[in-house]
């Protein structure tokens, strides 16, 4: 494979890893604000605000989808690692390249059938929200672009294992 | 045969090392497969989204905030201060203020992981130069640091109520004796190897120098106060609580003990929110393989299944303890609870275990399962902040997990100790 091309793959991973990292942020930082304001705006003002809980609720939706993406570069997925530490450092290779194509293939359905849910089947209705007044598709949205970008990185992970380190020269990015 | 398979499938996807939620999630694809059922393959996306459109849920990253605010808000240096004008005197007087301290923590804090960081950074340098081993220290911090997630607030509790349809105010209330049996259990084993290994003693703090501690930690415990006060009054849901605790975190970072900078704040939020996104991957993966075997009606099988084995209760609780401290020990809790737990409770309520006490029981056994060994996986986090070579600290780690276990076999044949707090309740 082009190494300028692996090159490139990997610096737009890292750019997106770094962009939901920041995305990640703000939306913890407005689910706790909203949270926050529900209890603020119920007992001192004696009004409670009717779109919080869906605000907070979809803000969820989004770090769970969105949120995942750069821990697969962190590798901050739990996993049992003590039967595949025993291995042989050859052996370990060989397993890491197959779990890893068990990642791609998780990743890769899961994309599919998401980008299916949301965009092909009429699963995923024009219904409107009940507070906010958005349409339940955009929600629905994050899922498709979680997968979606889980699956590259993990593509990318597949290829960096498979191809030897000379002959993707510097890495492929930073992965 | 679909059941089989899509054991087996786990059973090979986890140990293979595939990352749990992956590994969740593709059993529930093979279990479809084994049932013949390629076709609800869409189903799944859609339990995935459904397990993650919760508001209960929403507890989790709030609380891993609050948890992440504490340290850098000078929380955990008062508590600390506390800790060891308390006990810091008596022979192995450090190792009981760091279980003290430990026990504070688990009041604020809902993790394994962040308190077993917190006490490594806050206790080891100071057992160390007073002559504590140094394998002792790490898993004495270790031990202490799995009351976490069991004094409340909890995010293995959290996630137990959401996944049962549990309280969780009655999960963290019960949650509180079984956290104090351990402290106490973890206490006397202190107390056993002190009187053998000669520790120093310290000098008295004075009364002025507790009085100054208890004052700087008294804002601290607005935090407890607060998460199960709100909770309890009926004030806050736990998921409000979880953002109580954030504000008056914040609020005690920025102007009572004015240590937190803007830049914690995003630090805590970045950090929050990576987490976040692991574990409600591996939540929502954990849905649907729980809905993929509920529609194969695993749950009345493997009830069918152990009730043939046994009718009495006590061999059961017994039989569920053993079971569960084992994948405890290569399983991380909210795996163990999304995974395990729905399938086991038929038999819950066919024996007449109440389901908080079970809870209890289960999140206990699944917790201590961090402490043993293989993974280790709160043992290792201490390991990594203190620089202790991982492996002096496997074959020691035994004794510590008996202890607990000790203590755990008395939380599950005694149920007033979890259960008796929330007649108050009622």
């Amino acid at each position: 494979m082009d190494r300028a091309f692996l090159r490139a793959y990997g610096k737009l991973l890292d750019f997106l890893d770094k962009a939901v990292v920041v995305m990640g942020v703000i939306a913890m930082a407005g689910m706790s604000g909203v949270v926050v304001a529900a209890i603020v705006w119920r007992y001192f003002f004696n009004s409670p605000l009717i779109w919080t809980e869906e605000m907070a609720r979809f803000l969820l939706i989004f770090i769970c989808f969105v949120g995942a993406i750069p821990m697969i570069k962190r590798g901050g997925f739990g996993q049992v690692e003590s039967l595949i530490a025993k291995l042989s450092p050859r052996k370990r290779r060989a397993m890491d390249v197959v779990i890893n194509c068990m990642n791609v293939i998780f990743t890769g359905v899961s994309s599919g059938l998401s980008i299916y849910l949301v965009f092909i089947s009429d699963a995923v209705t024009q219904q409107i929200t009940p507070a906010l007044q958005i349409p339940m598709k955009a929600v629905y949205t994050f899922m498709p672009f979680g997968f979606v970008v889980m699956f590259l990185r993990e593509t990318q992970l597949l290829i960096l294992k498979m191809i030897p380190q000379a002959q993707r020269g510097d890495g492929g990015g930073s992965a | 045969m679909s059941l089989i398979v899509a054991l087996l499938a786990l059973i090979v996807f986890c140990l293979m090392g595939i990352p749990i939620p992956y590994a969740l999630g593709l059993t529930a694809f093979a279990h479809l497969l084994a049932m013949d059922e390629p076709r609800l393959f869409s189903m799944i996306t859609q339990r995935f989204f459904v397990g993650a459109d919760s508001f209960t849920l929403l507890a989790i990253p709030l609380f891993v905030f609050a948890g992440s605010l504490m340290s850098a808000s000078g929380i955990t240096e008062s508590l600390t201060r506390l800790a060891r004008a308390m006990v810091g005197h008596v022979r192995g007087g450090l190792a009981y203020a760091t279980i003290v301290l430990g026990v504070m923590l688990g009041a604020i804090l809902g993790s394994a992981n962040a308190s077993s960081a917190i006490l490594a950074t806050q206790m080891y340098r100071a057992m160390k130069e007073e002559g504590y081993d140094e394998v002792f220290t790490n898993l004495l911090i270790s031990s202490v640091a799995i009351l976490g997630p069991i004094i409340p607030p909890s995010l293995v509790f959290v996630v137990y109520g959401a996944t049962v349809g549990v309280s969780i105010a009655k999960l963290f209330l019960a949650g509180i004796g079984p956290g104090l049996v351990l402290g106490v259990f973890f206490a006397l084993y202190v107390w056993w190897k002190g009187r053998r290994l000669k520790w120093p003693t310290r000098k008295r703090a004075s009364l002025r120098d507790f009085g100054e501690a208890l004052l700087k930690a008294i804002p601290a415990f607005t935090v407890p106060v607060l998460i199960l006060g709100g909770i309890l009054g009926g004030v806050m849901t736990p998921t409000e609580s979880a953002g109580g605790a954030v504000a008056i975190t914040v609020f005690l970072g920025f102007f009572v003990y004015r240590r937190l900078k803007l830049k914690d704040l995003v630090d805590a939020c970045r950090n929050a929110a990576l987490v976040t996104g692991s574990v409600m991957l591996l939540t929502v993966t954990g849905t649907s393989l729980g809905w993929t075997l509920a529609l194969d009606q695993a749950p009345n099988t493997i009830a069918g299944f152990m009730m043939n084995l046994t009718e009495n209760k006590y061999v059961f609780l017994l039989a569920v303890n053993v079971i569960l401290l084992i994948i405890g020990t290569v399983m991380e809790p909210v795996s163990g609870i999304i995974v395990f737990v729905p399938v086991l409770l038929p038999l819950v309520s066919h024996f007449g275990i109440d389901p908080v006490h079970f809870g209890v029981i289960a999140s206990i056994n699944l917790v201590i399962g961090m402490l043993s060994p293989p993974v280790m996986e709160v043992v290792y986090v201490a390991s990594m902040v203190t620089g202790t070579p991982f492996h002096k600290l496997v074959n020691p780690a035994w004794a510590w997990t008996f202890v607990a276990f000790a203590a755990l076999l008395l939380v599950t044949y005694v149920p007033a100790l979890s259960l008796y707090v929330l007649r108050f309740m009622d």
